[in-house]
């Protein structure tokens, strides 16, 4: 976590999907201080979206942040995403979805809450190997 | 009458071999049962993700996702004790590293949020249509692997 998924009313060429996903992860990062080794980002392409919208970005993000901050994010998401994509922001929607890290394990290990990823052995190992 | 319970699996194409998946829904449900009582059904939808489609730290993920909702105020022991439980049963499974599964077990109720937020991203004037589509090929993704599964992609 998090989760980005990137739904998409058409396909899009690989690079564009490589540099997306690095974009969200840096943004993510930038904002949250959360290393990258826990951002995924998946991508769904074809997608019926709402009328007007070509590109959907539903993030399941970790509870704990505030509702500030979690708004600022949005916002940066919505203009360096459309720049990329060279959208009019309108005509993307992104969302946030929080959930509580006590809910979820990855490396075998429960997430720590955001701020808390010292104590993570799995984070601290590089997020590879056994 | 049974509890359903909707368990979304998320894995790259190819990854997890058919036998080794339908192994995984039988023994998950086994645990599942034997934490939570023997009322429970679980149905699992197995979407595949193709190759470049999939990101960990801005690089191609290997990475499969499984969510699985327990009920509503589960006490967080009891919640991670199934958890480890079921990692490790994915890892022994398929062969995967620790690092290559994650694993959600949320509220039921928050599940039902989540995934009534992914369909809000459907156009409404088709949502029927499309619901219907993915239902046809969840079935033939069935017919042919024996298990219900279709690709991430529409």
């Amino acid at each position: 976590m998090p989760m980005y998924t990137v739904s998409l009313r058409s396909d899009i060429p690989q690079n564009k999907k490589n540099q997306l996903a690095k974009l969200i992860t840096d943004i993510h990062c930038s904002f949250t201080g959360a290393p990258q080794t826990f951002v995924n980002v998946i991508f769904s392409q074809n997608v019926s979206l709402e009328n007007g919208i070509e590109v959907n970005v539903l993030g399941n993000v970790r509870k704990g942040r505030t509702a500030e901050s979690n708004k600022q994010l949005t916002k940066e998401f919505h203009q360096e995403l459309s720049r990329l994509l060279n959208i009019h922001p309108q005509h993307m929607e992104i969302s946030l979805l929080e959930i509580p890290a006590r809910w979820v394990m990855e490396g075998g290990e429960v997430l720590p809450e955001p701020g808390e990823e010292g104590s993570c052995e799995w984070l601290q190992n590089g997020h590879s190997g056994e | 009458m049974k509890n359903r319970i909707r368990v979304i699996g998320t894995v790259q194409d190819g990854a997890i071999e058919d036998e080794v998946i339908k192994r995984l829904q039988l023994v998950i449900g086994e645990t599942y049962c034997r934490y939570f009582g023997g009322n429970h059904h679980l149905t699992f939808i197995w979407l595949t993700i193709p190759r470049g489609q999939a990101f960990l730290a801005a690089k191609p993920s290997t990475t499969s996702v499984l969510q699985l909702p327990v009920q509503d105020l589960l006490a967080d022991h009891i919640r991670h004790d199934f958890m480890s439980e079921v990692s490790a049963q994915w890892q022994k499974n398929t062969g995967c590293s620790k690092n290559e599964i994650i694993l959600s077990c949320p509220d039921a109720s928050y599940a039902k949020h989540y995934f009534d937020k992914v369909n809000g991203r459907f156009n409404a004037s088709t949502k029927v249509f499309i619901q219907i589509k993915l239902l046809l090929r969840l079935m033939i993704g069935k017919l042919k692997k024996g298990y219900l599964n279709t690709s991430i992609n529409f």
